[in-house]
Order: C-alpha cells, then sequence, then structure tokens
C-alpha cells in the first residue's frame, strides 16, 4: 500500500523532468493565439521562393465593442512552411491557422503551379483543405490583402461579404482547396473564383482555370454564370429581359437543372446536349407589357432562354478553347453511357475541343402578378 | 522514522468480553453500574398483601411516568397475599399491567432493558423489568430532499418501529420479514434488514445478515457508520448503496428483489445492492408519464456527461484545442478572455473551487443566510469576478452549467462522486488536453467496471452477466404494463411481477 502511495505521489514528479513537451502535447493557451483567417500566397522575388502573407480578422477586444486593426503579416522564404513558421517570430502571440478559411493565390504563383501550397496544405495538422481557394486576377494576393484592409476593416470581412453576393448573383462558386485538388486529380482541370482589386474592394470578377495544376485563363461574370447553369450551382441572380413593345423587365432567377444526353459512334462521343431548365420571377417591369398576358410571358421566356444560352455557350466556347473540361463532362458522358467506358477515356482529350455541344435552354416564368388589379378594382 | 515516514505502530485489540457486565442480577449490581449517573431513578414499594417492600429502577426519560404509576405501582400496591416464593411468577404472569414484563438472565439484558425505557423492580432475590418505554419522537413530517408532486408525502423518522410501521403500512403481505440485530458494542443501535420472502434472493439476505453481524464497532450513530462497512469497495467516492428518506422507495425496493435496512435513530434507509442505474432514477420516475420520464431520464443521463466533462472539456479546446471551436465562437472568447491575467485551466479549476467553497458555506449556514450568501457569491462576486477581468464571463458560464446539471442527479451522494472525478477530469485535460481527458474518461470507466456490491457489478445493467440484461429499464422508462419481469440480477425469487 504504501509503495502505491509512494509511487502514486512520484508520478506527478515526471511532468518536472523536462520531458513534458515530447510526452505531451503543448498548450497554447486561446487568449495568447492570434488568429489567422487569410493566407496569400505570391511569387517571390526569384523563382525558388515564395511569398506569403498572413492576414488576422478585426479583433474585438474586451465587452465593450471596441476593436483593433488587422494582423497582416509578410514574408518571403524558400517554402511556404518555412515562411509560416518564420512569420511566428513576428506575432503577437501564437500565429495558428487552424481557423484559416481563405486562401488568396497571386496570379504570377497561380501560373507557377498549385503543387507546394497543397502539398503544404495537405500535410501541415492546423491547416485544412475545406479552405476556399481564390486567385487574385492580375495582380498579388499581398496587393489584395493589404488594399483591401484598414483600421476597421480587414480582408475577411470582404470575403465574408463575396460569399453572400456569390449566392445571391451566382457569377462565381467558392470551391475549396479540397475541390480544386480533387478536380485536377481526377480530370485535369479545375475552376477556382477569381478576384480583382477594385477601388480598394475585392470584386468577384468570375472563374480562374486551371489546367494540369496550373492557370490557363479566366471566365467572365457572364461565363460563371453559364458554368454555373451547367453545374446547377445557381442560387439566384437576375436578367434583365427587354420585350418587343420596349418594356424592360428584371427576372430573379429561383431554380435550374440541367440535364445531359451523349451522342457516341463505336464508342467515340459524337456530340452533347446540355437541356437546362430555369424557373424564375418577375421581379420588375418598366413599360406598358400585361404581365398576365400569355404572350407576354412566352416573349420573357424566350428572352431568358436567350440570353442564358449565349453565357453558356460562350462558357464552353471559352473552356474547349483551352481543351479545360473543367465542367466534367467526361465523367457526365461516362455516366450516360457507362457500356462505353473505357472507349470514351481513351478519346476524350483528342475530342474534347472539337467536341459539339448543344445548349438547350427552356425558360420557365412561374412567380408573376399584376401588382396594379388590387388598385384598379378600388377605382372601379 | 522509516522510509516512507513513521513506523507503523501495532494497533491493539478492540477488547471485548462476555458477558459485558459479569455481575447478578441484583439491586447493588445496577447501582454500581449506574454509580454516577443523574438520571437514574429508584423508589421503594410496599408490594401489596406480600409485605415485601420492593425496589423500582429506571432511567429518566426513558420511560413513561404516569404509566409506571397506573400500569406498575398501583397494581403492585394491590397485591393479594402470595407465597413470597411465587411472587415473581405472579408479577409475571399478570400481577402488573404491563404487556412486557420479563425475567432478566443476567445484567447485559437487564441494563439494555432499563436503557430501552424499562423500570425494573427487585425484592428478595428477584429481578423483574417491565417495558414501559416513553413514546417521545418526532411525528412523521414530509420529506426534505425527495420530494415530489404525485405521491405520497411521508418520510422516515428517528424512530425504527414508526418507520418499520410505515412500511408495513404499504406491504400488507404477511411475507415481509423484519430481522433486526444490534450494531455498536456502546451505542447497541438496532438495525433492521426487511425483505419479502419469496422474492428476495436468499443469499442476499444472508450476505447482508453475515455483513451486519460482523460490523464490530463502538456505535453506529451516523448513516457512515453503515454505508461504509457494508459495502465490499470503500475506496472510491460512488456511493453503493441507495439512501431514500420515502418508505414507498423502499417498499418499490423490497419489490424488485432487493434487501432494505433501517437504522434506530436514523430516518432514512438503505436499499441493496445499489447500482449505477439505480442512482439516476428519481422517485417520481415511475408517477409521471412514461414518455415525459423517459425525456427526464435521458437528460439526467445527459447532464452526467456535461457535469463531468464541461469544464474539462473547455480547458482542452481552449488550450489545446482551438481549431474544435467555430471561428465565430472561438473570437467571442478570446475578446472576453482579454485583460484576464490567467490562464484557461487556473481560471477554470479556480473558479470550480470557488463554487465548492460557497456551497460547502451555503449548506453550513442557516437556511435564510444561506440563500443570502448564494446570492453574494453567486451573482456580486461572480459579476464583479467578470467585471474586474479576473474571470472570463465564459468560464464563468461553464463552471456555472456544469454545477447546475450536477444538481439534476437524484442521488446526492452520486452527485458528490460526480463533483470529485470532475476535477480529476479538468485537472487531466489542463495536464494534456483531449488525450489526458480521454485518459481520465478511461480511468473512470475502468474504476466504475471494478466496483461490485453484494455481487452485482456497480455498472449492471451495462455490463451485466450473459441472461441478466434488462433492455429499457436504465435510460428509457418503458410503460409499467410492459416491465412483467424483475430485475434478473438480483436473482429474484419470484422472476415475474405482473400478470
Amino acid at each position: 500500500m504504501r509503495t502505491r502511495v509512494f509511487l502514486l505521489g512520484i508520478l506527478p514528479a515526471l511532468l518536472l523532468t523536462g520531458c513534458r513537451s515530447n510526452v505531451l502535447p503543448y498548450a497554447h493557451d486561446i487568449e495568447r493565439v492570434e488568429l489567422v483567417e487569410v493566407l496569400g500566397l505570391d511569387q517571390g522575388s526569384d523563382e525558388e521562393s515564395v511569398q506569403v502573407t498572413l492576414s488576422t480578422g478585426v479583433r474585438r477586444t474586451g465587452d465593450s465593442g471596441e476593436t483593433k486593426a488587422p494582423l497582416v503579416y509578410e514574408i518571403q522564404g524558400e517554402t511556404v512552411y518555412q515562411s509560416v513558421l518564420d512569420i511566428q517570430s513576428k506575432g503577437e502571440g501564437y500565429l495558428s491557422c487552424a481557423h484559416m478559411s481563405n486562401c488568396l493565390l497571386g496570379e504570377e504563383a497561380a501560373q507557377a503551379g498549385l503543387e507546394s501550397l497543397v502539398d503544404f496544405l495537405e500535410r501541415d495538422p492546423e491547416m485544412r483543405l475545406n479552405t476556399t481557394l481564390y486567385v487574385v486576377q492580375e495582380g498579388s494576393a499581398s496587393e489584395l490583402i493589404r488594399g483591401s484592409t484598414d483600421e476597421e476593416t480587414s480582408v475577411v470581412d470582404r470575403l465574408q461579404d463575396l460569399v453572400e453576393d456569390v449566392k445571391r448573383n451566382s457569377n462565381t462558386w467558392l470551391y475549396t482547396l479540397k475541390d480544386v485538388t480533387v478536380g485536377l486529380e481526377q480530370n485535369g482541370c479545375a475552376l477556382a473564383p477569381a478576384l480583382k482589386l477594385e477601388e480598394g474592394q475585392a470584386e468577384v470578377t468570375g472563374f480562374a482555370c486551371f489546367q494540369d495544376s496550373g492557370l490557363v485563363g479566366y471566365l467572365n461574370r457572364e461565363q460563371a454564370m453559364g458554368v454555373n447553369l451547367l453545374e446547377d450551382h445557381v442560387t439566384g441572380g437576375a436578367v434583365s429581359v427587354s420585350l418587343s413593345d420596349g418594356s424592360i423587365t428584371a427576372l430573379r432567377l429561383k431554380k435550374t437543372s440541367c440535364r445531359w444526353s451523349v451522342e457516341t459512334e463505336a464508342g467515340e462521343v459524337t456530340g452533347m446536349t446540355a437541356q437546362i431548365t430555369v424557373h424564375a420571377g418577375l421581379e420588375e417591369l418598366r413599360g406598358e407589357a400585361d404581365p398576365e398576358d400569355p404572350l407576354v410571358l412566352e416573349e420573357l421566356s424566350q428572352g431568358l432562354s436567350q440570353t442564358l444560352k449565349v453565357e453558356v455557350n460562350s462558357a464552353i466556347i471559352q473552356l474547349q478553347s483551352w481543351n479545360a473540361d473543367a465542367l466534367h463532362l467526361e465523367e457526365k458522358a461516362q455516366m450516360e453511357k457507362p457500356g462505353e467506358k473505357t472507349v470514351i477515356a481513351q478519346t476524350w482529350t483528342k475530342n474534347f475541343s472539337t467536341l459539339p455541344i448543344q445548349v438547350e435552354v427552356t425558360g420557365i416564368i412561374d412567380q408573376t402578378y399584376d401588382i396594379d388589379q388590387p388598385l384598379r378594382k378600388e377605382s372601379a | 522514522m522509516g522510509y516512507f515516514g513513521r513506523k507503523k505502530v501495532t494497533e491493539p485489540e478492540h477488547p471485548r468480553q462476555e458477558p459485558n457486565i459479569d455481575l447478578p442480577v441484583t439491586l447493588n449490581s445496577v447501582e454500581q453500574i449506574f454509580q454516577h449517573c443523574a438520571d437514574f431513578s429508584k423508589k421503594e414499594v410496599r408490594l401489596g398483601g406480600s409485605g415485601l417492600i420492593g425496589t423500582l429502577c429506571w432511567i429518566d426519560g426513558m420511560v413513561r411516568m404516569e404509566r409506571v404509576s397506573e400500569y406498575l405501582i398501583c397494581p403492585l400496591s394491590r397485591l393479594p397475599e402470595v407465597n413470597k416464593v411465587d411472587l415473581g411468577d405472579w408479577i409475571l404472569q399478570g400481577g402488573v399491567w404491563s404487556m412486557s414484563a420479563q425475567r432478566p438472565e443476567n445484567m447485559d439484558e437487564l441494563c439494555q432493558q432499563l436503557v430501552d425505557g424499562s423500570v425494573a423492580l427487585f425484592f428478595e432475590k428477584e429481578g423483574l423489568s417491565f417495558s414501559l418505554p416513553t413514546e417521545e419522537k418526532r411525528s412523521i413530517s414530509p420529506p426534505t430532499v425527495e420530494n415530489v408532486v404525485k405521491g405520497s408525502k411521508d418520510a422516515f423518522v428517528e424512530s425504527l418501529r414508526t418507520n418499520t410501521s410505515l412500511i408495513r403500512r404499504r406491504m400488507r403481505t404477511p411475507f415481509l420479514r423484519i430481522e433486526e440485530q444490534l450494531v455498536g458494542r456502546q451505542s447497541l443501535t438496532p438495525v433492521d434488514i426487511l425483505y419479502i420472502d419469496g422474492i428476495t434472493d436468499v443469499g442476499l439476505v444472508d450476505q447482508v445478515r453475515q455483513q451486519l453481524e460482523e460490523i464490530d464497532i463502538d456505535a453506529a450513530i451516523s448513516a457512515g457508520n453503515l454505508e461504509e462497512y457494508l459495502v465490499d469497495n470503500t475506496r472510491t467516492a460512488f456511493p453503493q448503496m441507495l439512501f431514500t428518506e420515502r418508505p414507498n422507495r423502499i417498499c418499490g425496493g423490497l419489490m424488485e428483489g432487493r434487501v432494505a435496512i433501517l437504522v434506530d435513530g436514523l430516518p432514512c434507509g438503505w436499499l441493496v445492492p445499489g447500482n449505477i442505474a439505480q442512482f439516476l432514477r428519481a422517485p417520481q420516475d415511475k408517477s409521471t408519464n412514461y414518455l415525459f420520464a423517459t425525456v427526464l431520464s435521458l437528460i439526467r443521463w445527459v447532464c452526467v456527461l456535461v457535469t463531468l466533462f464541461l469544464p474539462g472539456l473547455y480547458v482542452a479546446m481552449a488550450s489545446f484545442h482551438y481549431e474544435m471551436i467555430p471561428t465565430k465562437l472561438i473570437r467571442s472568447i478570446v475578446a472576453s478572455k482579454e485583460y484576464v491575467p490567467f490562464v484557461t485551466s487556473v481560471e477554470v479549476l479556480g473558479l470550480l473551487i470557488s463554487f465548492e467553497i460557497l456551497q460547502e458555506a451555503g449548506l453550513r449556514l442557516p437556511q435564510t443566510i444561506g440563500q443570502t450568501v448564494s446570492i453574494i457569491g453567486g451573482l456580486v462576486v461572480g459579476q464583479s469576478a467578470v467585471e474586474a477581468k479576473i474571470v472570463s464571463p465564459v468560464v464563468v458560464i461553464v463552471v456555472a452549467v456544469a454545477g447546475i446539471t450536477g444538481y439534476t442527479m437524484p442521488s446526492q451522494d452520486f452527485a458528490n462522486a460526480l463533483r470529485l472525478w470532475r476535477f480529476f477530469i479538468t485537472l487531466a485535460a489542463a495536464l494534456a488536453g483531449m488525450f489526458g481527458m480521454t485518459v481520465a474518461a478511461l480511468a473512470l470507466v475502468a474504476h466504475l467496471s471494478r466496483l461490485e456490491n453484494f455481487g452485482v457489478a456497480y455498472l449492471t445493467p451495462f455490463a451485466s452477466n450473459p441472461g441478466e440484461q434488462m433492455e429499457g429499464r436504465v435510460v428509457i422508462r418503458l410503460p409499467l404494463k410492459k416491465v412483467k419481469l424483475r430485475e434478473l440480477y438480483l436473482h429474484p425469487g419470484n422472476k415475474r411481477k405482473q400478470k
């Protein structure tokens, strides 16, 4: 019994041996941690180096609602890991990337490839692959972070606003680093949202397209809408349609669905057709047109279909010009024709850029009413 | 001084002699035994027509004096002329009007009877005793801790016989057995073992009987005297005998096939064997709708986890694994902790200790002052500490939630055990985060799985023998109509309890 008590008593003394840091996890108390929320990656001054920019959000202090300016750290190093490690000495506390939710990639760094960033994020135990990846069009991540940051706002706030914008406008789609990595792994192509610094504020410009890990080009906002229609990613958005009597209407996109059909010949894909159905509601009507008139509704539907068809076609042509199957059409074709999977896979890369892809858009206006009707009844 | 402290001193044996008082049954012996006892009284009385003078002895306060005069002195003074040799037998056979007239065989027996409220009569070489105890006792009152809305309102009192009568009134079966033993050499406390013949496992009754017989202590005057001697494993904070102040709960236990123990002088009873599920059942569970009772039971089980792990989880997350906390929450935690000088683990442990101190202070003080202390401690000091940036508001919330969830435990003893383990788990979390907490949780499970009480595992029915599992009895409460069988791990003589 006494021996047991002695052993139990001496056990805590093991903590005084200095071996603790190797045996037990090391604590970073929460108040001494600076939460990095954005990581920016740019090409360094030479080709072998990278420039890493880390930014925290606006920091609240105490309960009175006072805020402190976000912290921005920038360092150049040989590798991303080395740079993040070196930045630790600059911070007020321990810089933790555990809550990093956004990753910005400068255009030059994006052209150079994603390998080093992906490798670092995959290996680091704190980082998460569900981080949203953005590409800075015609600029560097560092410029965008610094340009969007002042005493009261940070790039984090702006990116959060953009997330809401994307839901409303469908002018891009948020792809995480995992989506991009999986896309590149599966068919060598992936899309990521593109940003641009305009008048001191980050604005969405559409999509950046990666092929074989490097950036090949951008899709503008209209083309991005086309891609979202093909990928069933539309959660909102407005389309203006002009009627023959000169009236101008604003339609709100409510729900879309896309169905693919594939034509093959001896296993080779000879054509694909995308049948897109778009449900929209009339939000605004400027002019004399009667919104309950079937002819007006028919014209609206056709106008909507036409506008969207142009956007979709434009996106497909752009992607085919890069020979970048960022829409995973190969996989869709294989799903449609599972018996010809092997032949499709063998001939896809050769055929994709010239593959005839038809787009059929059916616009349905299913939410409209005459707002003047109650007034007319009242006056009568 | 040895290497491991002071050298062990050989403990002297507990002295015992049989008989305890080796004297003849005479007036002189009684006077000798009770010398220097202010409450010892005696009175000479003339024994009617016999012409003899007898001496009555008793202990003031233990006998009812009106009855002594009416049932003893009065008939004694009117005794007819009887042969002196036969006078003792004459008195025992109805010469006096006492229901209980005995001829004690030795001084141990006589002294015990005097202490229990008997009057001794000595004449010639004869010594007789008549039981005329006082009936002063607290009246039956509502339970103070185990209150229920829908159910009986009587609770045990300090009188053992009143307590057994409360049970008899509910369990009118003639098979209710009440065995009595005296525990404590000096206190000679009557302890009753209650069980139902034909339902309770005979082996279990034998075991309880034997355990009680083996208790060789000076006095059994507190609940701990019995609990600690009856359980198999005392190196645990967890209670192993269910304590209750409600007779109907004891009756429920008896019907399940358990053994009840009642002690004279203690307004409570115990049910053995105890297991973890028993301590999480509230008295009103069977009185309320089964769906509602199930929800409450679920909440109680969740509360066990919350009260045990919440402070530790917070320490682990705030010190080691802040990636587990959602970003918005971590921002407000960091903001609230700004200017607080202590690290999270010190904050939580400090506040937990303060919470215990406040609770202890509230218990020790009179009820009205206790409430004031709680208000001052909980609200004023808590609020001031937060405003003075000594502790962060999140920690106050965490500790308060852990404390309040602990109060949902129907058994105070079980809640106390959880409080103790909460400290251990929080310490482990402060030392090694989730890893430490997991190790502490494993230690808790290992500890609980080692406990056994009267042959029943403490974790029953989670860890019961094959064929003894009773699904649907622990966390959920089935409709009573569906519970046909008694709990099989108790090995009841009659397994079925309803048609």
